[in-house]
């Protein structure tokens, strides 16, 4: 069989009808328009299919706004983000050449597209403007679109179409991953972060990263959901490569205590010239309803532990506060960089061969474990994206039932897939290409299970 | 203690060895003589010379409980004496140079100072520069080393100064600035590599001005008897060791107290403070009020840096105390404090008190900061956490509403599982629903704790989760299925009540051969609702063999 | 269909090595070479040719069809053989958009969004002008809430936006909305694209599967050697019956029936008429030919005397009346309901709805998950060939090889082994019944 086409990101608007009612206005109650050289009657005519459509499904469904529009090549998916605010993604849908009485024909894989994983990659892409943009109506400003620290924005067409290609189950969850960190190491970082609390009045919340995964917050739960996608996509603080100890700049302390490694990812590049701040996004804390605070996003760094300090936006923020911070933060976290490093190394959690893959995900808290996302290595193998895909089947399925259930399934080339979810708290994903018949499948989740979720209440 | 001795002429000075059992009398310049007081006064004497022709006793002191040690013009001599055979056993003499004895006003004392013997010698040495100035110099007795010179307190005055040991701290009385310096040779102190060099522990103070009762001169009925007003520091005070002062003129003999309260706000440095309290015998509450003082918002508030090092310093004598209960050993070693703050103490006299202290608009943050700071000291100093302690953060967490926070101190097990906490964690569901899985999780790990599982997957009608749990556990024969059928009832839900009736008429077969209960179980109301939705060709058929 | 690897549930006894070639999904009761009905395409091609009329509007008809081949060959008596493909469709027809819309409303979907006040755009104007003059003239059919609440509605318009034909309400008043559908479909299709759903709230399950034979249940059949009947023909004769019995129980009825895999770009005459006064027994005699009316009358006449005298009908009644298989015979303790369908005769064994499906419209809700289920197994992108689901209700096991689908019901409580060994308890039960319960043999003329 051909190749599968890839899914492409065709369209990607944002309207609000209530606007301008008169005819011949509708330029005004569009927002934003991807891509930009599409002719405006063409813009126009979009917009106004979508009106027809929400309102025609109204007539139908009254409670349940139009979600999304299946076509035969397109997907178009729905969301009013905010009061009248629409926002509208378009996607192709894989095609396959097919040959059938000698006759070439284009199949239409429709269901490798999920509504569930597509309505959460929009609904990240707004939330993610919304917390690093000026306000939460960040279409309104002319200027949204172009952040201070990043050339293209967040809802570039490369962000969006890198989401569209990659995502999956795990975005569905929109999860994050925590360092299987032991007590003690845990203690220390959080009182290490109360005491910079403490001792820096203005720092009104902080968050510990060791790369990609998260120690500890004191952030709200949606905020740190938010911030910390932002941390591991736009802010790339995986590659932590160009700070090895070489390149930053180690400086020697008066005594014989090893040496400093902190630098700023954001805010001064090198604390020796005093002239350059260096660039600071501003972010928007608690936009979930309640007062939304406006603060600076400042993240310190040595060698692979990141803290981010959310700074009071009023603050001004000058390089005394900077030099403060780093003679406070750069011994203390070098040194609890690498204890956690020594102890963190011992702990790996077990490979995942290509054959199978475990994902899961823990609403409660949003802990989410995964061998089989790029998260760790990147991870294209075929095998791979059929195994993502086969979650995401999963998971849409699982979603429709509220309470306790599970789902086993054998697909094609002996796919097994389990998928497991306890009452809309934890939902486990495990494929496997070995097994051969359910008893065995059924025996290796349940070593599984002792071996990585022997502490919590998870039965089969 | 009263007695009555012949006389035999002057006495010069007179001394009860440590446990009041042998009195040591010095009639003479060249001999002690000893009278046993084991079960009353001994009538025998026995007497002990000093060597040499030439040498006179310029006084004598008991160095330990049967030791004596005789200090002449010569040098110095150590006896041990044996009170059963009324005789005494040299044990070591030790000649100094002699100068140093004639140079200064020798005012020598023999003090018991840290579970250590030193000389206290008080020097008035003119400084360069004309500073008028007096030094306390120390000097560390060994049994086989000669003494050596150890600390030396500056007392930077001078005139006439007496010297006490009160509470292995060294107070000396300074006559004409009517005050007393107080000196702690364990505390911080610039050294030269061999000598320490102190100075007071905190600036100069005054005893605290006090009256005693006197009985009227006249009648000295004990009844009738006058307020009188102590002259401090007066003249004819004769100071004896280790904290005795004697009044001549009123015939009283005081002890000097150390009063720890008022010298609290006298440590700028806290952990100075800190030290100094940990070495002094009943300074438990003062040390509490101290980490109080530090939490609740004042002058005396530390930063939470300062707080963390006081927990370490604190936790690490708790830590000491607690292996040397664990190894059954009695021994209360001397040389460390007698004070132990454990984690009962701590939450009672500091933590609970500051968290009620603290209102609904205080900064809840510190409050939540200080309390895990206090539990990562005591889990670093790998000691076993109490629940009161996981109660009070878990409370003070939920009314702030930080869920998300005790979430991840969970995840991270920092609350050590017990089903104390557990059943916490099940009254916070209404508050915070999760909370309810992570009580189950607890349980689960408890791995001693099934029956309360069960019951709690069943007060929320769980069923399912019930029974699936059960056949993990194996405990499928032993269940009760009255209690089960009765929540399956509950629910209304006739699909549910279904499948757990049908459960049990499987395990009825499984152990009987016959799907119905037996009488004991009183399951008739269940067969019979049972049959109402159902019909009773639904019920099981019996085993066709 | 390529048969894929026949997966095997392999039995639960402890053997080490599961048998490689499990000889339970061989067994697969219910095979036979020639059966009465063939399905030349599986319900994954079902889809596949759906695809394919979206795709190519005006695709030539490249196959001449039955009927009028049928046709010659009564003429010409030496007929060439054909081979068992069915006609491919056929879009002569005139080009209906069937429009058919699920309503949800019982699905909990978790949407805080208010709905947008409604604005001309003039891309748009000419659908939504016609849906603002709606508005205007309060048609109460739009709106009334009773219409509304419909599960499903079905309408029919033709491509220029004329109203044919609705489930629910008149057309008549339906012209406008119409017009707006019409006008929703052309806009998509002015990018060659087509609409297949609009989701609002639940998803939507488009193709619905179900053969009741007897009452609504194929007895027997007999067919023209060269010619097979279609089970999706066979459906729209049954529910033809069924869905209009009173005009059929007068007499003898005459009717066209066009059956679309058979030809569908002509029509059958079928003669329709019930054996037994008490009307479960009907009998339908198809033909191409228009005037044997007389003819069929006859031969049903005969049939009718044939059946009483072996006294065929009072065994219909029987079987009827005893209502097919129950679980609770066959003794398997853990399960609860099974649908069995033999791949080769495309015929299906469904047990009674018994406990605990008797009561709330249970068996309701059963047939939906088993919908679901279907769904799941035969996604065209991915097909699948076990399907195990544990939920709040009851634990379902799908397991679909080259031979046979079985979907059986056990309780929630259910352990894999255990359902596992009652699966193969069942597969040999229906062995043993086979002859009773599907029609193996095909009588032909």
């Amino acid at each position: 069989m051909s190749s599968k086409s890839a899914i492409q990101l065709l369209k990607f608007f944002v309207y609000n009808p209530t606007l301008s009612k008169k005819e011949g206005e509708e330029e005004k109650n569009l927002m934003y328009y991807y891509p930009q050289d599409v002719p405006l009657d063409n813009k126009i005519k979009d917009v106004g299919l979508c009106e027809a459509l929400v309102k025609f499904s109204r007539t139908f469904a009254a409670d349940a706004p139009c979600e999304s529009l299946h076509t035969q090549k397109t997907r178009q998916l729905f969301l009013e983000a905010e009061e009248n605010y629409w926002l509208i993604l378009v996607i192709s849908i894989p095609t396959a050449q097919k040959v059938k009485d000698s006759q070439v024909y284009i199949e239409y894989h429709e269901d490798d597209v999920h509504d569930t994983v597509y309505m959460a990659v929009l609904k990240q892409a707004y939330q993610m403007q919304a917390v690093m943009a000026r306000s939460t109506r960040w279409w309104q400003r002319p200027a949204w679109i172009h952040l201070k620290i990043r050339p293209e924005s967040i809802l570039s067409q490369r962000y969006l179409q890198t989401c569209v290609d990659r995502c999956d189950v795990l975005d569905v969850f929109n999860g994050m991953q925590f360092l299987p960190l032991d007590k003690n190491g845990y203690l220390r970082t959080q009182c290490f972060l109360n005491q910079t609390e403490a001792s820096f009045p203005q720092v009104k919340y902080t968050a510990f990263l060791y790369n990609e995964s998260l120690v500890w917050s004191d952030c709200s739960r949606v905020d740190i959901r938010i911030l910390y996608k932002y941390l591991t996509t736009s802010l790339s603080l995986l590659h932590g490569s160009e700070l090895q100890a070489g390149t930053c700049s180690p400086r020697n302390q008066a005594r014989t205590s090893p040496t400093i490694l902190g630098k700023f990812i954001t805010g001064p590049p090198n604390l020796a010239d005093t002239t350059n701040l260096g660039k600071v996004p501003r972010i928007f804390v608690n936009v979930d309803g309640k007062k939304s605070e406006e603060c600076h996003l400042v993240v310190y760094r040595a060698l692979s532990a990141s803290v981010c300090l959310m700074v009071e936006g009023s603050y001004q923020l000058n390089f005394d506060f900077y030099r403060l911070l780093d003679q406070f933060l750069g011994p203390q976290l070098t040194v609890l960089a690498s204890d956690i490093g020594e102890q963190y190394g011992k702990r790996l959690s077990a490979p995942a061969t290509l054959a199978t893959s475990t994902s899961y995900f823990q609403h409660m808290n949003l802990a989410e474990k995964s061998s089989l996302h790029a998260r760790q290595r990147p991870h294209r193998g075929p095998r791979a994206t059929r195994g993502r895909q086969a979650n995401c089947r999963c998971e849409t399925d699982l979603a429709m039932s509220g309470d306790d259930c599970e789902l086993v399934v054998k697909g094609p080339g002996d796919c097994w897939v389990v998928a497991r979810k306890k009452s809309d708290q934890r939902e486990l994903y495990y494929v496997n290409q070995k097994c051969s018949n359910l008893i065995e499948i059924a025996e290796e989740v349940k070593k599984l299970c002792a071996s990585h979720f022997n502490n919590i209440f998870f039965l089969d | 203690m009263t007695f009555r001795m012949e006389d035999k002429g002057k006495i010069e000075s007179i001394k009860f060895s440590p446990d009041l059992r042998v009195l040591a009398v010095q009639r003479s310049q060249t001999t002690v003589e000893f009278i046993n007081f084991i079960e009353g006064m001994d009538v025998m004497e026995y007497s002990q010379a000093c060597k040499g022709k030439s040498t006179r006793i310029l006084g004598f002191n008991w160095t330990g409980l049967n030791e004596i040690v005789f200090v002449t013009d010569h040098g110095l001599e150590l006896y041990q004496v044996l009170p059963e055979k009324r005789t005494l056993k040299p044990i070591k003499t030790h000649n100094t140079v002699v100068n140093w004895l004639s140079a200064c006003l020798i005012a020598t004392y023999k003090t018991y100072k840290y579970g250590q013997l030193y000389v206290v010698v008080l020097r008035h040495q003119p400084r360069v520069g004309g500073q008028p100035n007096a030094e306390v110099c120390l000097y560390q007795l060994h049994r086989e080393s000669p003494a050596r010179k150890t600390d030396v307190l500056r007392l930077e005055m001078s005139g006439r100064f007496a010297v006490n040991v009160v509470d292995s701290l060294l107070v000396v009385h300074h006559q004409t600035s009517q005050t007393s310096m107080v000196f702690d040779i364990r505390l911080a102190k610039d050294s030269d590599g061999y000598v320490n060099y102190h100075h007071p522990v905190c600036p100069p103070l005054s005893i605290k001005s006090f009256t005693f009762q006197l009985p009227i001169a006249p009648t000295h009925l004990p009844n009738e008897t006058t307020e009188t007003q102590c002259d401090l520091y007066s003249s004819n005070w004769v100071v004896f060791q280790p904290n005795i002062v004697i009044d001549a003129k009123w015939g009283c003999l005081w002890t000097v107290q150390l009063n720890l309260q008022p010298m609290i706000n006298m440590f700028p440095d806290k952990l100075k403070l800190m030290d100094f309290l940990l070495q002094r015998s009943d300074s438990k509450m003062t040390v509490l009020t101290v980490c109080l003082l530090a939490l609740s918002p004042g002058p005396q508030q530390c930063g939470l840096r300062t707080i963390s090092q006081l927990y370490d310093k604190l936790n690490a004598i708790y830590k000491d105390h607690l292996d040397s209960k664990s190894q059954g050993a009695e021994a209360v070693a001397p040389s460390t404090s007698q004070v132990v703050v454990d984690q009962s103490d701590m939450y009672t006299y500091v933590l609970s008190r500051f968290v009620d202290s603290i209102d609904a608009s205080g900064n809840y943050k510190f409050v939540v900061a200080v309390l895990i700071d206090y539990i990562r000291s005591l889990n670093q100093n790998r000691i076993h956490v109490q629940h009161y302690l996981y109660e009070l953060l878990i409370n003070t967490l939920v009314q702030n509403g930080c869920f998300y926070q005790l979430h991840q101190m969970m995840q991270y097990h920092v609350l050590s599982d017990s089903k104390h906490l557990a059943c916490l964690l099940l009254s916070l569901e209404s508050v915070y629903p999760p909370a309810h899985q992570l009580a189950l999780d607890m349980l689960k790990r408890l791995s001693t704790a099934n029956e309360e599982i069960i019951e709690v997957l069943l007060s929320t009608h769980q069923l399912f989760s019930a029974l699936r749990f059960v056949k993990t556990v194996g405990q499928v024969d032993q269940i009760s299925a009255r209690k089960f059928l009765e929540v399956a009832l509950s629910t209304e839900n006739n699909q549910l009540f279904y499948t757990v009736f049908k459960f049990f008429e499987q395990r009825n077969l499984r152990l009987r051969g016959r799907p119905d209960f037996p009488k004991g179980e009183h399951c008739e109301s269940y067969v019979k609702h049972f049959e109402s939705l159902y019909g009773s060709e639904a019920l099981g058929q019996p085993l066709q063999t | 269909m390529a048969a894929s690897s026949s997966s095997s549930i392999s039995s639960c006894s402890h053997s080490k090595q599961p048998p490689e070639n499990d000889d339970i999904s061989r067994l697969a009761p219910g095979i036979s070479k020639d059966s009465v009905l063939l399905a030349t395409n599986s319900f994954a091609d079902i889809c596949e040719c759906f695809n394919e009329q979206c795709e190519q509007f005006h695709r030539v008809k490249h196959h001449s069809g039955s009927i009028s081949e049928l046709g010659h060959s009564l003429s010409r008596e030496g007929s060439q053989p054909i081979d068992g493909e069915e006609a491919t469709e056929d879009t002569d027809l005139e080009q209906d958009a069937c429009f058919v819309i699920e309503e949800n409303n019982t699905e909990n979907h978790d949407d805080d969004f208010q709905s947008a006040s409604e604005d001309p755009s003039d891309a748009m104007s000419r659908s939504i002008e016609k849906l603002r003059l709606v508005e205007e003239e309060q048609e109460d059919i739009i709106n009334n809430e009773e219409w509304q609440s419909k599960r499903k509605h079905v309408f029919i318009l033709s491509e220029a936006g004329k109203p044919i034909y609705s489930r629910y309400g008149s057309e008549d008043q339906l012209v406008t909305m119409m017009g707006v559908m019409q006008a929703l479909v052309a806009c998509v299709q002015d990018a060659r694209d087509s609409i297949r759903c609009i989701v609002a709230g639940a998803r939507r399950w488009d193709l619905v599967f179900a053969i009741i034979i007897a009452d609504k249940q194929l007895v027997t059949m007999v067919r023209m050697r060269k010619y097979s009947l279609h089970p999706v023909d066979l459906h729209l004769i049954l529910n033809l019956v069924s869905s209009s019995t009173t005009s059929f129980q007068t007499g003898e009825t005459w009717s066209p029936i066009c059956l679309p895999k058979f030809d569908s770009s002509g029509y059958l005459y079928a003669h329709i008429s019930y054996l037994d006064d008490k009307c479960n027994t009907c009998m339908l005699l198809l033909t191409v030919n228009r005037d044997e009316f007389f003819t069929l009358s006859e031969c049903k006449k005969k049939v009718l005397e044939r059946l009483q005298r072996y006294r065929c009908l009072e065994a219909i009644d029987v079987a009827i009346a005893e209502g097919g298989c129950r679980v609770s015979q066959i003794g398997i303790a853990d399960l609860r309901h099974f649908i069995y369908k033999s791949r080769s005769t495309s015929q299906f064994v469904c047990a009674k709805y018994e406990a605990p499906y008797t009561i709330d419209a249970q068996w309701e809700r059963l047939f939906s998950v088993y919908q679901r289920v279907h769904h799941r197994i035969h996604t065209t992108s991915r097909p699948l060939k076990i399907l195990f689901y544990v939920g709040v209700h009851e634990t379902i096991l799908g397991w679909v090889t080259s031979g046979f689908e079985l979907y059986a019901t056990f309780s929630p409580l259910v352990t894999k082994p255990v359902a596992i060994a009652a699966v193969e308890k069942l597969l040999r039960w229906i062995k043993r019944e086979e002859d009773r319960l599907f029609i193996l043999k095909s009588l032909t003329f």
